[in-house]
């Protein structure tokens, strides 16, 4: 009888101890990777800001702008007070809507000043503008994909078994498309 | 029977070494590290400019007190060479693995040629990477780069002069760069550019060959046990001093990047 009594507790207190692990791991593997999005997240920001600010200095030196190109312009500027604001406001939602129509603008802006050479000083201006679009594009689209892959680990991680028991409350994170980043661009040459 | 027992475990132990080795063929790094010449398209005299006044620009004259209190000390600027589309190659990949600049301050170029069927050792030049690392590009920005390259390398005297002479049009697009670096982000308050210019242009066709370090490093990575391994292996040899003679026959002098990263704020044309 005494030896029934033993197993029984040894088996619950061995399945207690495997449950208490795994539960341990679940949680701390859902903060480690948590963290990582969130710090991808800050980099993603941290790399539009500085393309918005940058490329915000072009703009102003675009000169006779035409009334669709003023449009763009106006567009911009709206939504790059809207993008810091939320982003001040950690509303991540909003600020990656507000950096969507940013990023769409852009590349409007980007395909009409191509089709009217008039509206821009000089041809040093209009490359500078396309490098400097460029190559913040490619810095944008290098720190979502890192954001991205950080994110498809979170996800598999709260949604894979044995976590998934654990962690069946959490949300997974969406993944940032790339619509406005990953289009060809127009070439200089 | 002990020997073929030895046999087997050596076989066993070489097919895991092999599985757990990756060669890292992605763009060997090159002795020289500052200049990576694959497509066999530079002159030497390009390339012992590059290496001398990169090497001088990392090891000496970043080096100042007033830097390493701002962190921006360590710029280091590679120039390499490549046969194929740009897009065949991931320059962001190659620039954090090699770890260009120290504090991030790193700048790499790669130029890309395509063969050319009458003559394979001058590749046509068909376009640049131009890739800076995450700090540097707070101070030197896509735009400003594209300034210099539309001053230099797109200069209109080479409408007359030096038509196709790349390694020209690198060499000046290259000391641009050197004197915006040392005059713009370190406080140097001259760099004399045009009398560096003028002394390439003198000796563009003499041979520096034996200046610059020549080959490249194979790179190989173990698996953290296969290095154990080699380690306990080394140590057992440490009586006989066979441990001591890997290192020296493999003491080969080369130089290495900062541990530079870049965000992928490059522009290719």
């Amino acid at each position: 009888m005494k030896k029934v009594y033993y197993y029984v507790i040894g088996s619950v207190a061995l399945v207690s101890v495997a449950v208490g692990a795994t539960w341990i791991y679940a949680a701390n593997g859902e903060v480690q990777n948590n963290n990582n999005v969130i710090e991808a997240t800050g980099s993603v920001h941290a790399k539009l800001s500085n393309r918005y600010e940058k490329i915000g200095a072009f703009i102003d030196a675009i000169e006779n702008a035409n009334e669709a190109i003023l449009s763009f312009l106006n567009t911009i500027r709206d939504a790059r007070i809207a993008f810091a604001e939320a982003v001040e406001a950690q509303n991540y939602v909003a600020a990656r809507e507000e950096a969507d129509i940013i990023d769409a603008s852009f590349t409007e802006l980007v395909f009409t000043m191509e089709d009217n050479p008039a509206s821009y000083q000089t041809v040093n201006l209009y490359a500078g503008f396309m490098a400097e679009f460029s190559a913040s594009t490619n810095a944008v689209t290098y720190s979502i994909e890192t954001f991205n892959s950080h994110v498809n680990i979170y996800n598999t991680f709260i949604q894979t078994f044995p976590n998934v028991i654990f962690l069946s409350n959490k949300t997974p994170y969406k993944i940032w498309a790339l619509t406005n980043y990953n289009s060809t661009l127009p070439t200089f040459n | 029977m002990k020997i073929k027992k030895f046999f087997g475990l050596g076989v066993i132990f070489a097919s895991f070494l092999l599985g757990s080795c990756s060669n890292e063929t992605l763009f060997a790094r090159s002795n020289a590290f500052y200049i990576n010449d694959q497509a066999e398209a530079l002159l030497s005299s390009t390339k012992y400019l590059i290496y001398h006044y990169s090497s001088e620009l990392y090891e000496k004259d970043s080096r100042n007190e007033q830097y390493k209190t701002q962190k921006i000390d360590g710029a280091q600027i590679v120039v390499a060479t490549h046969i194929g589309e740009p897009s065949s190659i991931n320059t962001t990949e190659i620039f954090n693995n090699w770890g260009i600049g120290e504090n991030d301050m790193g700048l790499l170029l790669m130029l890309h040629f395509a063969p050319n069927p009458q003559d394979k050792y001058s590749p046509t030049y068909i376009g640049m990477t131009r890739e800076i690392g995450k700090k540097l590009s707070g101070y030197l920005s896509m735009f400003r780069l594209e300034e210099i390259f539309i001053n230099t390398w797109e200069n209109p005297m080479f409408d007359t002069v030096h038509i196709k002479d790349h390694d020209y049009k690198l060499a000046f697009f290259y000391i641009a760069i050197l004197e915006e670096i040392y005059t713009k982000i370190y406080t140097h308050v001259d760099f004399d550019s045009e009398a560096l210019m003028d002394s390439y242009d003198r000796n563009q066709y003499n041979l520096y060959t034996d200046l610059i370090p020549q080959g490249y490093r194979n790179e190989v990575f173990f698996d953290w046990w296969v290095w154990l391994l080699i380690a306990l292996g080394g140590l057992s040899l440490l009586g006989s001093g066979g441990f001591w003679m890997m290192f020296v026959s493999s003491g080969k002098s080369f130089k290495s990047g900062g541990g530079g990263k870049s965000g992928g704020y490059k522009y290719t044309r």
